[in-house]
């Protein structure tokens, strides 16, 4: 958005991180696999440097605005596809969470996976950098080849590695997820031409920045981005295009549902908020009531089903729908504080969730079942477990001083004071028409999600730890080990952490949001102008937002 | 209490002056809450380690030191707020606090403010302060006896540390945020104290509803909050009393708005009519978005302090053990919903009908409640439901406007009901965790320090004329609601008056009942079989009978021993509780006996004083004989309800053995069924919510999402694999294939893209048919121009050159539809030696715009 302004530093990071667990990946395929601990030690090694390496972007990120760490090279310059990296507020902590759970998920999950382990950690490895491409990519080309190699390495971790069902599981998620996809690129491609065609120089562009002057009459407007939202909502998944998911969670193994639920979910979110919604405000402003009641009815919806779940990796399935109703609303609510606030439960949600997936893959590792049904009084026998699980438990619905309230309260009262989500209707037709303010309701339905949360999440962890210790096959079972230990402890301080210091990561995301919404805002204002009937060029004064200042340490 | 307050207040400066640089940063609020925390995480996590012994005093010490550094505090805070007031000052500091450090940003309307963790005492938390640690010490004294036998002890002082923590949070936070921390983390320590016997799935069940009810109540909450917050722009109480103080407050103008028609819950109230949107403003007087967000935070106090309709927890919640009972369910946590009236007086004052809408809402759940205890068995039954009835009392105090009566309650009862709650587990101790009236009896020689407390704990819930705490505190809040004038509903005053004494003689009824039938008459001992019940009654779906208390056993002896007192541990906070339940009333004596404002209203009167709106007037009518002659009704009315009360209850208990009550029985067997069934108000809501939401989600899980939304993409998935006969060949189902041939479609896609020379051209036409052009290859390109468009490419043959840019004149040639084009190419090469060619046809302006 302002590339220009912002402190282009000369360094390679993004390329680095980007690159490294690629290359990594594709070494380990030629280790040998007789020596399964040197490949462990490869892929964790890697996972932690770059770890380690992610860690500065964050040094100077407080309150800072703007794309940082930019990359800009020519990759096909006869179709105007950029190699183009940058990354800001939206983006950062999605990058340092993608590089904090690849390694954790590395070292929980090869407990329990002992065959085939190479091509597991190469496919980890690879799926890592295209996350991390995906969320940094500047370029639409670009971000849409990550977009589409993430699914290979998570269809090989479903297929090859996962439960009975695997492949109908595997070819459900590849397919469902890329035939979405496919209107995006369509989209891109007509969004491509149509700048040639406007641009002075007559280039082909991919970039974002180029592709984010154009401004299209209504109805292209919309199609355009129905067919971006297409792609991003079946990746979020939005009710009701979520049915991929219970399926795939429920087949793939831990990790690749940790991975999944934790960072793949959230590129979808991040599409809407970096892609769809700025380069269509109009269509996305005419069709955010509808998108938020579906968010609303995601809520809902979602809990009531997991709810109703025997299956434990379907209930929390079904609660990631809910959970990811929140961020989409806040999202949608395009408030500085609901979009803040959805930032926020991103992390939250791939924190508590992935979580949630590897304490599930505890028990599923000794009994082989994650019937509900055949557990019960597991306090008993597994107290580690237990408390491991209520305070996941309690972070997923949101209590507060864990991380999950704070991004529920900033969606639902961001919400609750969303002044764009709403429709217009007629009291008086001599006065024009007169639009009602949907925020307070959407926020009232979310709010509502936050009961039903506590409703499934706490049936469960009754059935689960409380009640009479009646299944013979349960008196036995191992609490946690080291490892499963080694992996709670990082999610475990980080809930509580984020609950109680929220501020040490909006600070680094509040700014951007609040210049995203300007940006939104100004092309809003912009592109609603009547009278276009066919795809137009704006300059960059039309983008810029009025100057507004810069939110600093001391303004609170 | 003024005097022990002032000789405090003399020591406490020299104690805290090396802690506390001034009252905006008075660090001891801070360790008050550390305290318990720290407890908590020894107590959880090395329970086993550091030993029973080891477990008791960790978390016995840490509440202690919390209990003395409130007595501190609240000293300091004495003394802050008596100091003379500095010159130039409007008023001295009226709060001490303590900042822990900023949270997060939070959208108020338009705005955004900062929330802070900082915590806050002033007079009405410094009240609740004292009550809670002090009862909280006592009763963690207490269950070092009590859980002496049971194996969870660390865990229980771990719960019961985190319990006292989330409670300072609540009372302490500064903001209706941090309330929300603590308001929602004792209901968690209320979720895991009331499982804490998880393997009995009763029990469990128990905690998850009491969980589940408040989180109803916690959504209204939240919504209230927002909308406060919204309009006041503030999530802070002292801002927000500020903004609302101010004379011509556009705060208060806020949120006396109505919502127009087009606001969303108005305008789908109304259906999109605006007739019905005029009926609304009509029949409900307080539609305004500040009523909204009272009657919201209300919603969340009836689920967090078991009012109509979202008791239904409370009396469940008696599965946990019996001093959480007593500390959670009937002194502390409970009345937080009374204290966020309280803490939120300021707004309140400002909606009569809300207040209204408080005040009967606590009155009928006082008498509703009153009615179902009066036929319980159950000794901890009788007195949950006498909990929420006596919580009934407190909102009707507060809803006519009587908060500092309301409070004044909430301290007397908390001394008299954890007392009755403590003396309760002490008959279950002693009898083996027998509680069943029907079972008890006699009991006075066995446990005589027991019964002495109890007996005066009794004897103050009934409202003792004259000696005990909760006569005065009945008799203040009775002539509160006599008095009080609510603009909007005049009646609501005398209403609740004459439901309050009418459920005041039921307290006096019940609680005589259960003291006459635990302690008096014959010890009916553990010999009995069910069948030889004086009172029997065949309850089927009580859920948790006295059948499901045996499995965590303590006080196992010989069967036939005759129940034995318990150790000093547990008796000794009885005593100090029931000397409080007598001493503790008179810092309230009502103004009838002193002709003087009491310590309790002259110390809280800061706290209910609004400015601009007063609901009742005291300070100023209390030289008014009207008053005298309220409160001289008050009292009689109130001994009235003592002594016909506990008349009925000996008259049938002692001198007709129970015998009234078994005629009445069976006289009136539907209605007295329907009361021992609590007006089956448990099976109402199953019938009403869970089955049809269970229902409803059943639906939704079983057949819409499988068959109707998978269904759907299924069939899409079908279509092609339909039409795909052919290709079904090739799908081997192996998924190492299809990956192979995706990867390789991949990569085969990459290298088409890098191996194919693309090149674009770009043109720009100058003046005078020049054109300038600039092709875009990539590293490696090289080219050959034909600029001319003759077909002639230079350099020619194999050479290329790196230009990239070119500029010609060329000569337009004129097409069909009269415009003219100059054709132009360029030939490019890439690194690996394959070309490829392009040609353009550029337009260029017709003649009569030559040489512009």
């Amino acid at each position: 958005m302002e590339a220009t302004t912002a402190t282009a530093s000369a360094t390679h990071l993004l390329s680095v991180l980007i690159w490294l667990p690629a290359i990594a990946g594709l070494f380990i395929l030629f280790l040998p696999r007789q020596s399964p601990g040197l490949l462990r030690a490869v892929g964790l090694g890697v996972g932690l440097i770059e770890f380690g390496k992610s860690l500065q972007l964050l040094i100077g990120s407080d309150y800072a605005r703007g794309f940082r760490f930019v990359e800009n090279a020519e990759w096909i310059p006869s179709m105007g596809i950029r190699y183009h990296l940058g990354i800001d507020g939206l983006s950062l902590w999605m990058v340092v969470l993608t590089t904090f759970l690849t390694p954790l998920v590395l070292h929980v999950s090869l407990g329990s996976i002992k065959a085939r382990q190479k091509e597991y950690v190469a496919a980890m490895l690879i799926l890592q950098s295209a996350m991390i491409g995906a969320f940094c990519a500047l370029d639409m080309f670009l971000f849409y080849v990550f977009w589409e190699l993430m699914l290979i390495p998570m269809f090989l971790i479903i297929g090859i590695f996962g439960g009975a069902n695997r492949v109908y599981a595997a070819v459900k998620f590849f397919i469902y997820t890329f035939a979405g996809s496919i209107f995006m690129l369509i989209a891109l491609v007509y969004m491509a031409v149509q700048f040639r065609a406007l641009d002075a120089a007559h280039r082909y562009s991919f970039d974002y920045f180029d592709l984010m002057r154009l401004g299209f009459p209504r109805n292209t407007e919309i199609l355009l981005f129905l067919a971006f939202a297409i792609a991003f909502a079946i990746k979020v998944p939005m009710f009701p295009l979520h049915t991929w998911l219970p399926d795939a969670h429920t087949e793939a193994p831990t990790g690749g549902s940790m991975i999944l639920a934790a960072v793949m979910l959230k590129l979808g979110t991040y599409g809407f908020m970096r892609f769809a919604m700025p380069f269509f405000p109009g269509a996305s402003h005419m069709i955010g009531p509808t998108i938020a009641g579906l968010s609303c009815a995601g809520i809902l919806y979602g809990a009531g089903v997991a709810w109703r779940q025997r299956d434990f990796k379907k209930l929390i399935a079904y609660s990631s729908v809910s959970h990811m109703g929140f961020v989409m609303l806040g999202i949608i609510s395009r408030t500085p504080q609901g979009a803040t606030g959805a930032v926020l439960q991103s992390i939250n949600h791939g924190v508590s969730t992935g979580a949630l997936f590897l304490l599930v893959g505890v028990i599923y590792d000794r009994r082989h079942t994650r019937e509900l049904s055949e557990f019960g009084g597991l306090a008993k026998v597994m107290p580690w477990y237990a408390f491991f699980f209520v305070l996941v438990t309690m972070s997923s619905i949101g209590l507060p001083f864990t991380n999950g309230f704070v991004g529920e309260f900033l969606i639902i009262t961001g919400t609750f004071t969303a002044e764009l989500l709403r429709i217009p209707y007629h009291v008086d037709r001599a006065s024009g028409p007169a639009f009602v303010g949907l925020g307070p309701m959407f926020a009232a339905f979310a709010a509502l999600g936050v009961l039903f949360g506590a409703i499934y999440m706490l049936e469960a962890v009754q059935k689960v730890f409380f009640g009479p210790l009646s299944n013979r096959k349960n008196r036995k079972l191992q609490d946690l080990n080291s490892r499963e230990l080694t992996g709670l402890i990082p999610l475990a301080i980080l809930i509580l952490w984020i609950g109680l210091r929220p501020q040490d990561i909006t600070k680094s995301i509040e700014p951007d949001v609040q210049s995203w919404i300007d940006q939104y805002e100004q092309k809003r204002q912009v592109v609603t102008r009547p009278g276009s009937t066919a795809p137009y060029l704006l300059s960059e004064s039309d983008l810029r937002p009025p100057r507004r200042r810069a939110p600093s340490p001391a303004a609170h | 209490m003024s005097a022990v307050l002032q000789s405090l207040a003399q020591v406490a400066p020299q104690v805290s002056n090396f802690v506390s640089a001034s009252p905006s940063t008075y660090p001891v609020l801070g360790l008050i809450l550390l305290f318990p925390l720290i407890g908590s995480i020894i107590n959880g996590f090395w329970g086993k380690k550091i030993g029973r012994e080891g477990v008791y005093i960790t978390g016995i010490a840490t509440v202690a030191m919390s209990f003395v550094l409130s007595l501190l505090a609240y000293a300091t805070l004495y003394k802050t707020t008596h100091a003379p007031v500095a010159e130039g000052a409007a008023h001295g500091p009226s709060q001490l606090s303590f900042l822990l450090w900023d949270w997060f940003r939070a959208p108020v309307g338009a705005g955004v403010v900062q929330l802070k963790i900082r915590y806050v005492l002033d007079e009405l938390s410094g009240v609740m302060l004292l009550v809670v640690t002090g009862v909280g010490t006592l009763i963690h004294i207490y269950s070092a006896g009590y859980m002496s036998h049971d194996e969870g002890y660390a865990r229980y002082f771990a719960y019961l540390n985190l319990f006292m923590f989330s409670m300072l949070n609540l009372i302490l936070g500064d903001s209706l945020v941090l309330l929300f921390v603590g308001w929602e983390g004792v209901g968690l320590c209320s979720y895991l104290l009331i499982g804490f016997w998880y393997t009995n799935t009763a029990y469990a069940n128990a905690g998850r509803k009491a969980f589940i009810v408040n989180r109803i109540g916690d959504v209204g909450v939240i919504l209230g909050m927002t909308i406060l917050a919204w309009k006041t722009g503030s999530f802070e109480f002292a801002q927000i009393r500020e903004t609302l103080n101010v004379q011509g407050s556009t705060a208060l103008t806020a949120l006396a708005e109505k919502p127009e028609f087009n606001d969303v819950v108005a305008y789908f109230l109304s259906f999109g009519r605006t007739g019905l949107y005029d009926f609304w403003m009509r029949v409900i007087p307080e539609f305004t978005w500040g009523g909204a967000a009272c009657f919201f935070l209300f919603v969340g106090c009836t689920g967090k302090s078991a009012q109509l309709p979202l008791y239904v927890w409370l009396p469940d919640a008696m599965a946990g053990p019996t001093p959480v009972s007593a500390l959670i369910h009937a002194a502390t946590m409970v009345t937080a919903g009374v204290y966020l009236l309280c803490r939120l007086s300021f707004v309140y004052v400002h909606f009569p009908s809300v207040l209204a809408l408080i005040a009967v809402t606590g009155a009928l759940t006082a008498l509703f409640a009153a009615s179902i205890a009066l036929v319980q068995t159950e000794l901890k039954k009788v007195l949950a439901y006498s909990t929420v009835s006596q919580l009934g009392f407190m909102f009707a105090a507060c809803g006519v406007g009587a908060f500092s009566a309301g409070l004044f309650h909430v301290y007397t009862h908390a001394m008299f009901k954890a007392c009755l709650f403590l003396g309760a587990g002490a008959v279950m101790h002693a009898c083996r965790d027998k509680q069943d009236l029907r079972e008890l009896g006699g009991l006075y020689k066995f446990i005589p320090h027991t019964f002495r407390t109890f007996l005066v704990a009794t004897l103050a819930i009934i409202g003792t004329p004259f000696v005990t705490a909760g006569f005065y505190s009945k008799d203040e809040l009775l002539f509160r609601a006599l008095e009080s004038q609510n603009s909007n509903h005049p009646w609501v005053g005398k209403f609740v008056f004459v439901v309050l004494v009418l459920a005041a003689t039921m307290t006096a009824f019940y609680m005589c009942r259960l003291l006459f039938l635990t302690f008096f008459g014959k010890f009916k001992g553990w010999s009995l079989s069910k069948a030889d019940y004086p009172e029997h009654v065949e309850h089927a779906h009580d859920d948790h009978g006295h059948d499901a208390h045996d499995d965590h056993g303590h006080g196992h002896g010989n069967p036939w021993d005759a129940p034995k007192e318990n150790p000093a541990l547990m008796y000794i906070p009885l005593y100090v509780l029931a000397f409080m339940s007598v001493v503790g009333g008179f810092v309230g004596l009502p103004y009838l006996f002193t002709h003087k404002e009491s310590v309790w209203g002259e110390w809280l009167i800061r706290s209910a004083e609004h400015a601009g709106k007063p609901i009742t007037d005291w300070a100023i009518t209390m030289a008014d004989p009207r008053v005298h002659t309220a409160e001289v009704t008050a009292m009689i009315a109130g001994f009235f309800a003592f002594a016909v009360g506990s008349g009925v209850a000996y008259w049938v208990y002692i001198k007709a053995d129970g015998a009234p009550v078994r005629a009445l029985a069976s006289s009136a067997r539907p209605l007295y069924q329907l009361m021992v069934d609590k007006w089956r108000v448990d099976e109402l809501y199953d019938f009403v919510i869970v089955r049809p939401l269970r229902f409803a989600s059943d639906v939704a899980a079983k057949f819409i999402d499988r068959w109707i939304i998978d269904g759907l993409v299924n069939l899409v998935g079908m279509i092609p694999r339909a039409l795909s006969a052919v290709v079904r060949k090739l799908q081997t189902g192996v998924v190492h294939t299809y990956a192979a041939v995706m990867v390789f479609g991949l990569v085969a896609m990459i290298a088409w893209v890098e191996f194919r020379p693309t090149v674009s051209l770009a043109a720009t036409v100058e003046a005078n048919n020049r054109i300038s052009l600039e092709v875009h290859g990539g590293p490696g390109y090289t080219y050959q121009w034909d600029p001319e468009g003759d077909g002639t490419f230079a350099p020619t043959n194999d050479e290329y050159t790196t230009t990239t840019r070119q500029s010609t004149t060329c000569t337009p040639q004129d097409t069909t539809d009269g415009r003219r084009v100059c054709r132009v190419a360029v030939r490019a090469r890439n690194a690996f030696g394959y070309t490829t060619t392009v040609t353009r046809f550029i337009e260029v302006p017709t003649g009569d715009r030559e040489g512009r």
